[in-house]
């Protein structure tokens, strides 16, 4: 199957799961996640010559999963996940074995990011927990970087 | 990179959106797009390190010990695989001692299934003197989502040393390399039709040479003397200008297009064509008796542009400069007891006296003797722009004609003053002619 196809596929998956999660949490931002959703499809239309088409779907979709998790949290990581193939299908990223454990580890953390957040009323503290855990993941990479670097570069390290 | 930069954007719009309203369903889009951009940078990561630990580089200079200005060619091949996704552009590190002539200095390698060799072949001149070890390679490895520069100088990415011996302006040792002392040895084997002069015959004579009338005119045995036939092809001399040197492309297109079309005629004139490419006080190269047009004009192609010039004259006059002035001078008569210019002219003989007796013969001029005297040229063409310092033009003409090569200089007019004066300022040459 090729890319286009796939695209093509993913984007009536995502309809579907838009439609399933606002027929089980019905409200306002549920039904304007549907709305979202054609936005975000016409993007995909729209945009198939496109540069950086990409971008332009990635900001389609925050503004959808945005939406859609206001009416429920683990449609909104669906949809999240819908988008993500979708864009990654545009992209032609290929599933190989080294991206499907990369895939795999991503899931668990997007869950475990997800259930985090849904576990807290308010935001500071998530805010300030999923920050610190990015910085620390960055600065561990930083630190081994250099420590690369430092090997292999020489003096100019 | 820019996709990221913008998505990195809109995560921090979202957290700060997230807190202002303090939002869950924001919140989470924020941190699923911070997740996102995290894992790929870890993938990233991971991608430039089993790139990098894959790279090889052998290095091989055509010398490692060269003179200042000489041109070496070296080849480096880098051996890299390239993860899936990622492109490496492989760039060669060198001294900023270095001048890059001409060739490949980068690379960029594709994703293959195994690891490729990536070669790049350059040429350089080194511009100092002293020792100068390849510095290595610049990796730039770039994905769909970041690029990142590594600069490989390890040992195993750098070396070897390139030696490079400095280049005196004066020729070593007490020993003087004059045109006056060379012999000039001039025979031609082929005789033309005409007479040149007729002799009384000397034992072993050609007696086929024998003119008949002569010998019954005046009753003794007379021989003619044919004119030699002259199928020496001219001496090419293109004076490249300088990399930093104003000069007007058009007139620099018009010299290249005059030289190939001076050697194409050498070629199919006198089968074969002699180049000697200079820059300055600096010899580029020496293409010596070419008889394949073809291989005459890819070096054509390959020389023909601005090059560095690691050595120069600084307008030095040599010794039969000084000695000149020094005779204007005398021939001035200035007296001591004289007024302020004659002061000064006194004050300036004595200036060049002294140069002369500091002054030796110039290495270049050595270079151009044992060039020059190498070949059987009476002839040769000399293609300049005049670009800022000519004394070694002067130096050329001047050993040239010492040794009775008729020398042609072509510049791009022959209006310009640096040319209009030609005879006053030492440029006694045979003909002067513009190519533009």
């Amino acid at each position: 199957m090729n890319a286009v196809n796939t695209g093509f596929l993913l984007n009536g998956l995502l309809a579907a799961v838009i439609l399933l999660f606002s027929q089980l949490y019905p409200s306002p931002a549920a039904y304007a996640a549907l709305l979202l959703t054609v936005l975000f499809i016409t993007v995909f239309l729209v945009t198939r010559s496109w540069d950086d088409r990409a971008v332009y779907l990635a900001l389609a979709g925050t503004l959808l999963v945005a939406v859609f998790s206001a009416a429920s949290v683990w449609g909104g990581l669906a949809a999240a996940w819908m988008i993500a193939l979708i864009i990654a299908s545009v992209m032609d990223i290929r599933l190989t074995r080294a991206s499907a454990k990369s895939l795999a580890i991503a899931a668990c953390a997007t869950v475990g990011v997800t259930l985090f957040i849904d576990s807290q009323n308010h935001v500071p503290v998530p805010l300030m927990v999923v920050c610190s855990a990015a910085f620390l993941i960055l600065a561990a990479i930083a630190v081994r970087k250099y420590r690369f670097r430092k090997h292999y570069c020489g003096g100019a390290a | 990179m820019q996709c990221t930069r913008i998505l990195a954007l809109l995560a921090i719009l979202l957290f700060a959106w997230s807190l202002v309203l303090d939002d869950m369903a924001t919140l989470l889009v924020a941190s699923l797009l911070l997740s996102a951009l995290v894992g790929a940078v870890i993938i990233f990561e991971q991608k430039v390190r089993e790139a990098v630990i894959s790279v090889f580089v052998e290095r091989v200079p055509e010398r490692t010990q060269v003179r200042k200005g000489t041109t070496v060619q070296v080849t480096t091949s880098v051996t890299v695989t390239v993860p899936p996704g990622m492109t490496v552009t492989i760039q060669e590190s060198l001294p900023s001692t270095l001048a890059i002539q001409d060739g490949i200095t980068s690379v960029t390698a594709e994703q293959a299934a195994f690891p490729g060799t990536q070669k790049m072949t350059y040429r350089v001149t080194p511009l100092v003197h002293g020792e100068y070890p390849f510095s290595g390679i610049v990796l730039t490895l770039r994905d769909r989502f970041f690029e990142t520069e590594m600069i490989l100088s390890a040992p195993p990415f750098s070396g070897p040393s390139l030696l490079v011996q400095p280049t005196g302006l004066f020729e070593s040792g007490p020993q003087r390399i004059t045109a006056e002392t060379r012999e000039i040895e001039k025979m031609s084997v082929l005789s033309g039709f005409g007479i040149r002069a007729l002799r009384e015959y000397y034992a072993g004579d050609d007696m086929r040479k024998i003119d008949w009338k002569q010998t019954a005119k005046h009753d003794r045995i007379y021989v003619r003397e044919y004119a030699g036939m002259m199928t020496l092809p001219p001496l090419i001399i293109i004076d490249l200008p300088g990399r930093k040197d104003t000069f007007s492309p058009a007139d620099f297109e018009h010299m290249v297009a005059a030289v190939a079309g001076l050697c194409e005629y050498s070629v199919r004139t006198y089968q074969h064509v002699s180049i000697l490419i200079i820059s300055g006080p600096n010899i580029i190269s020496f293409i010596e008796e070419e008889k394949d047009l073809l291989r005459c004009m890819t070096a054509l192609r390959r020389w023909m542009h601005p090059v560095d010039r690691p050595v120069h004259l600084y307008r030095t006059s040599d010794r039969s400069d000084l000695r000149a002035r020094i005779r204007t001078i005398d021939g001035l008569e200035p007296d001591e007891t004289g007024d302020a210019v004659t002061k000064f002219l006194l004050h300036l003989r004595r200036e060049y006296q002294a140069g002369l007796s500091e002054q030796r013969v110039l290495t270049f001029t050595g270079q151009i003797i044992r060039t020059i005297g190498q070949m059987t040229a009476d002839e040769m063409y000399v293609f300049s722009l005049g670009c800022g310092d000519i004394s070694h033009l002067r130096q050329l003409v001047r050993q040239a004609r010492a040794m009775k090569v008729q020398v042609n200089l072509r510049v791009p007019s022959r209006k310009d003053p640096v040319w209009s004066g030609s005879s006053q300022t030492g440029f006694r040459v045979d003909s002067l002619e513009a190519f533009a």
